[in-house]
């Protein structure tokens, strides 16, 4: 079979067509359409292990068409296994009390984004920011393996990096006190790609600073 | 509820006059900052960003007299923290859509050349059949009965694909869409091991394959 006619209504393939003819044929127990977003608290059974058979089926039947609620449900599922571990997100209680009256006492039309950075610098001590030595924004970085360098921010800081891909998703974090720190090979970069890191300073007292994020590319 | 955690947001929640509710909010931020920040600095690329995620998750949870945390229902199906990890999770992503927009594509890059190829690539994995990509994707000059072939090789892949159940299409999902290693998929969904959710995934290849077969389709050429 074929013709102009046909020629016409042909469209280029796109994978992401499958999401749409599957969302059609799922079939749909307890009468939930697997094309419902599940719900906070039956997102949060599901993690808990705490959902029927019947409803963890419906769960998983829209997470087989929904990439954006995979992603969730994987972002979560990873908060969950690291929120029991020494994570270093300090806050000084100060701060935190600080932000809140920030909010309270604040006229919602009045707060804006340099008010809450205000807020925030006012608790920090010394410098504002870790200063970066390589690789430095919007550097080109041909040389492998990554030393990733930094300006010592407090003689007692704890340093944690991170890194992402150009998307923001974490690719690799590391500790030190020192000042520099060098990606395993493990993690591989590839060329041509955008990637972001920057570090935190992290005081014993709980005060932190951060570096901002810093984009390189990889080329060789 | 139960445990002294849960006990904080009784005390927010049952709090009548305003002292005792501003004692109420502080002992919960002291309580669960950590949480909601950790939350931050996963959904947010920077330090200033996850800081602003922060302040508007709190800000929300604080808005009405605490109406999205008076949502939480005690009925064992959850843990608090877990619920409230899940707020917090999809209060960071709404903050960031309204500061940056629906980010759909990577920044700088095109929305669908390399996201989309790498997919297929995943499909042709997927299918076990040695699919030419570029003949799927060739939208100029492609003359009608290859494009009708490829239609149906399409339309093969999408009833084989729904053939699946909807654990085992979510298993292929993940393996493939989302490039979570096995391990990762067997922890996920509580499979025995990695080793069983491997063979897990190359049962369904199979099936998969032999149903495109039995729809006519073993070339690689459409």
């Amino acid at each position: 079979m074929q013709g102009p006619c046909r020629a016409q209504t042909t469209r280029p393939i796109r994978v992401t067509r499958v999401d749409h003819a599957m969302a059609s044929m799922t079939d749909k127990p307890n009468g939930k359409s697997a094309d419902e977003h599940p719900s906070t608290e039956d997102l949060a059974a599901y993690l808990n292990g705490a959902l029927t058979v019947e409803g963890k089926a419906d769960i998983e039947a829209h997470l087989g068409n929904c990439r954006d609620c995979r992603r969730e449900v994987t972002s979560a599922r990873e908060l969950l296994r690291s929120k029991g571990s020494n994570r270093r997100y300090w806050i000084v209680p100060g701060l935190a009390a600080a932000v809140v009256a920030f909010i309270l006492l604040t006229p919602s039309e009045e707060r804006s984004g340099p008010e809450l950075s205000r807020v925030r610098s006012a608790t920090l001590e010394g410098s504002s920011s870790v200063e970066v030595v390589t690789p430095a924004n919007r550097q080109a970085v041909s040389r492998l393996p990554i030393r990733f360098v930094w300006h010592r921010a407090a003689d007692d800081a704890l340093y944690h990096v991170t890194l992402t891909d150009a998307a923001g998703a974490k690719m690799w974090t590391g500790e030190t006190s020192d000042t520099v720190l060098v990606l395993p090979s493990a993690i591989s970069l590839r060329s041509g790609r955008d990637y972001l890191w920057y570090v935190d300073a992290v005081r014993p007292n709980g005060r932190s600073v951060g570096s901002g994020t810093q984009v390189f590319r990889i080329t060789r | 509820m139960a445990g002294a955690r849960t006990q904080v947001l009784l005390r927010l929640l049952e709090a009548k006059d305003p002292a005792a509710k501003e004692s109420g909010w502080a002992e919960f931020v002291t309580d669960y900052s950590r949480l909601i920040l950790h939350v931050a600095h996963s959904v947010s690329h920077d330090h200033d960003a996850a800081m602003d995620s922060y302040a508007y998750v709190l800000e929300h949870l604080r808005l009405d007299d605490c109406s999205r945390l008076r949502t939480f229902v005690a009925d064992g199906r959850s843990e608090f923290s877990t619920w409230l990890l899940v707020v917090t999770q999809r209060l960071c992503f709404d903050h960031q859509r309204r500061r940056y927009g629906r980010l759909r594509i990577r920044e700088g890059r095109q929305p669908s050349d390399e996201d989309e190829s790498h997919v297929r690539a995943r499909l042709v994995d997927l299918i076990g059949v040695n699919i030419d990509i570029t003949g799927i994707v060739d939208d100029n000059g492609v003359d009608p009965e290859r494009a009708l072939r490829t239609e149906q090789m399409h339309v093969a892949l999408e009833s084989a694909l729904g053939e699946l159940s909807s654990r085992d299409r979510l298993l292929i999902k993940l393996r493939f869409e989302d490039g979570r290693s096995v391990a990762e998929i067997a922890r996920d969904l509580e499979l025995p091991s990695r080793f069983y959710a491997h063979r897990r995934v190359n049962e369904i290849l199979r099936r998969l394959k032999a149903s495109l077969s039995r729809n006519g389709i073993s070339e690689s050429e459409p």
